[in-house]
């Protein structure tokens, strides 16, 4: 049964199942962090143009792993929750 | 026939690269040139991104280190919400797969919040060439500021320092009145604010000067 199958089925059967309903919250969430991970990347890589022969690189892998940090935990978030 | 006296021959001095490439000016202070400088004077490998072929830096600002202590402060405050959260609220209703996510969840935002504060005092810097003032602000990670004046437009050049850490720590504003289309560029919270207005009339001084 698909995660939208059991939506539809606890809302049918009227015994809404609340925790899901925190897993979908967790799951946008994460989603939308990701996007905000991206543009943190996006963003060093701007600021670093703006003035050149700044040491950016520890910040290029903070963001680049934050980014990958992310989207494990949105992973996680679909699998454990 | 043999030489009966060799006249010495004169050891030709040759001029260290660091030299030519350093301005005549010895520069005001020498600090090292690192990772969270706040303070550059005549930094060689730094190029702005709108610099001319013969425009040089003199200057490189960010705001003192000592303006992150605030963020720091909470970024450590909110690091420790959960430890003392979990020891005096055990969360037993929630199932334990929502609390670990909860928890990395909390460390993700604080790293977010972190990160980001950190970025903002990284690249929100002061350039002083020897042609004109720039002030790079980043007022938060989607906008991007700059603004420029150049130095024959610059009327009034005044440093303010007030505060027990200012005082103590030496960092301080410098207000910087312009003729152009906008009015005043401040330098907020440098380090040695009274040198950076000297160096800056001091320069304007010798565009005069070439006028």
């Amino acid at each position: 049964m698909t995660p939208f199958e059991q939506f539809i089925q606890n809302l049918t059967f009227g015994s809404f199942n609340f925790w899901f309903l925190i897993k979908i919250l967790f799951v946008i969430g994460f989603g939308l962090y990701i996007t905000f991970a991206v543009i943190v990347i996006r963003q060093v890589k701007i600021m670093s143009e703006v003035i050149e022969g700044l040491s950016v690189w520890p910040l290029k892998i903070f963001a680049w792993g934050h980014l990958a940090f992310a989207i494990f935990v949105f992973l996680l978030s679909l699998t454990i929750l | 026939m043999p030489d009966i006296f060799v006249r010495p021959q004169k050891e030709t001095k040759t001029t260290p690269l660091k030299k030519l490439v350093m301005p005549k000016k010895e520069p005001v202070f020498k600090k090292s040139f690192g990772f969270l400088s706040a303070f550059i004077p005549h930094p060689i490998n730094l190029r702005y991104e709108f610099q001319e072929k013969d425009e040089k830096i003199v200057l490189f600002l960010r705001r003192h280190f000592f303006t992150n202590f605030g963020w720091l402060i909470v970024t450590f405050c909110l690091a420790l919400v959960p430890i003392f959260a979990f020891s005096f609220f055990p969360f037993e209703f929630v199932p334990l797969s929502f609390r670990f996510i909860g928890f990395i969840a909390w460390y993700l935002l604080t790293f977010a919040f972190a990160f980001e504060r950190f970025l903002s005092w990284f690249f929100n810097v002061n350039i002083v060439t020897d042609k004109r003032i720039i002030d790079v602000n980043f007022p938060s990670i989607l906008y991007k500021d700059i603004s420029e004046a150049k130095l024959d437009n610059i009327q009034d050049v005044s440093s303010k320092t007030g505060g027990f850490a200012r005082s103590f720590l030496n960092y301080g504003d410098v207000l910087i009145q312009t003729a152009g289309a906008l009015p005043e560029l401040s330098f907020e919270a440098i380090p040695f604010p009274d040198k950076v207005a000297e160096i800056i009339n001091d320069l304007i001084a010798e565009e005069e000067g070439e006028l």
